[in-house]
């Protein structure tokens, strides 16, 4: 009489496993936070480049490139990394003058 | 025309009367924009909003935002502030000049330049209405409408000629 219950229970604790916030916190976080840089109509492209290898000590050649992947295609992948390092690098970009907002990379 | 010449740990900018007076007044406009807390409400001063845009475009990041707003917004008040104080302190070298003016800026002189400078052209650009269309070819001299569009071309002009003897 009590034998078909404990299958059920066992259903029971899978499902609540898989709704636990804190692994489902652990899968997102392995997900690194990507900044963006928006063109926009004012920035000098020189000044853009001239930014980008100030703050992150990128070579010429690749602060350009991603200046023009921002001017062509409107936005560029910049930085990535923690929430805590994505939030620092859209502060300094904030400071100067860029247009910057980070999200989560998509899994 | 400012000229712009490079020298070994910075730039020799060529000033008239009237640039160095234009200048001048870049602190005192920006001021009110540096003053208050974190922007309150999007679209509230759209100046504002460009000058210390949203971190986060994820509405449920709504807190982090706010949090973020929090920790950096004084920092980055101060820094532009600090950088429109070193304008004006090298501009006090060349007051009063009655003619064109050189004006030597040092390495760090020169960033602090370019950031207020920015900062101006992104306030003006977002008070003009500035697109990616805008031509100063295009502009009427004759027209007293097209004059702020002149200070803002102008302002284009010198922060783009440091640039290019600075870094190229």
């Amino acid at each position: 009489m009590t034998s078909p219950a404990a299958p059920a229970e066992v259903e029971i604790e899978i499902e609540e496993l898989g709704a636990d916030p804190d692994l489902e916190e652990g899968i997102a976080t392995d997900r690194p936070w990507l900044v963006i840089v928006w063109n926009d109509p004012v920035n000098l492209m020189s000044y853009v480049v001239f930014v980008f290898q100030k703050l992150f000590g990128y070579s010429k050649a690749k602060a350009t490139k991603l200046m023009l992947e921002v001017h062509h295609d409107g936005k560029s992948v910049v930085t990535s990394g923690t929430r805590e390092k994505a939030e620092g690098d859209v502060g300094r970009l904030h400071a100067h003058g860029l247009w910057a907002t980070m999200e989560r990379d998509t899994p | 025309m400012a000229s712009v010449k490079k020298r070994r740990k910075g730039v020799v900018l060529e000033l008239a009367p009237a640039e160095i007076a234009l200048l001048e007044t870049l602190p005192a406009q920006l001021a009110p924009v540096l003053e208050g807390g974190p922007t309150e409400g999007e679209g509230a001063n759209p100046v504002r909003d460009r000058l210390f845009p949203q971190a986060y475009l994820d509405p449920t990041e709504e807190q982090s935002e706010r949090n973020w707003q929090e920790m950096v917004h004084s920092d980055l008040v101060r820094e532009k502030a600090a950088a429109l104080a070193i304008l004006a302190t090298s501009l006090e070298r060349v007051a009063d000049s009655e003619r064109d003016t050189k004006l030597s800026l040092d390495r760090e002189e020169v960033e602090a330049w370019l950031s207020a400078l920015n900062d101006a052209r992104l306030a003006l650009g977002v008070t003009l209405g500035i697109t990616e269309e805008h031509d100063a070819a295009l502009l009427d001299p004759a027209d007293p409408a097209s004059q702020p569009y002149f200070v803002y071309d102008w302002l284009t002009m010198l922060q783009g000629s440091i640039l290019e003897v600075m870094f190229e």
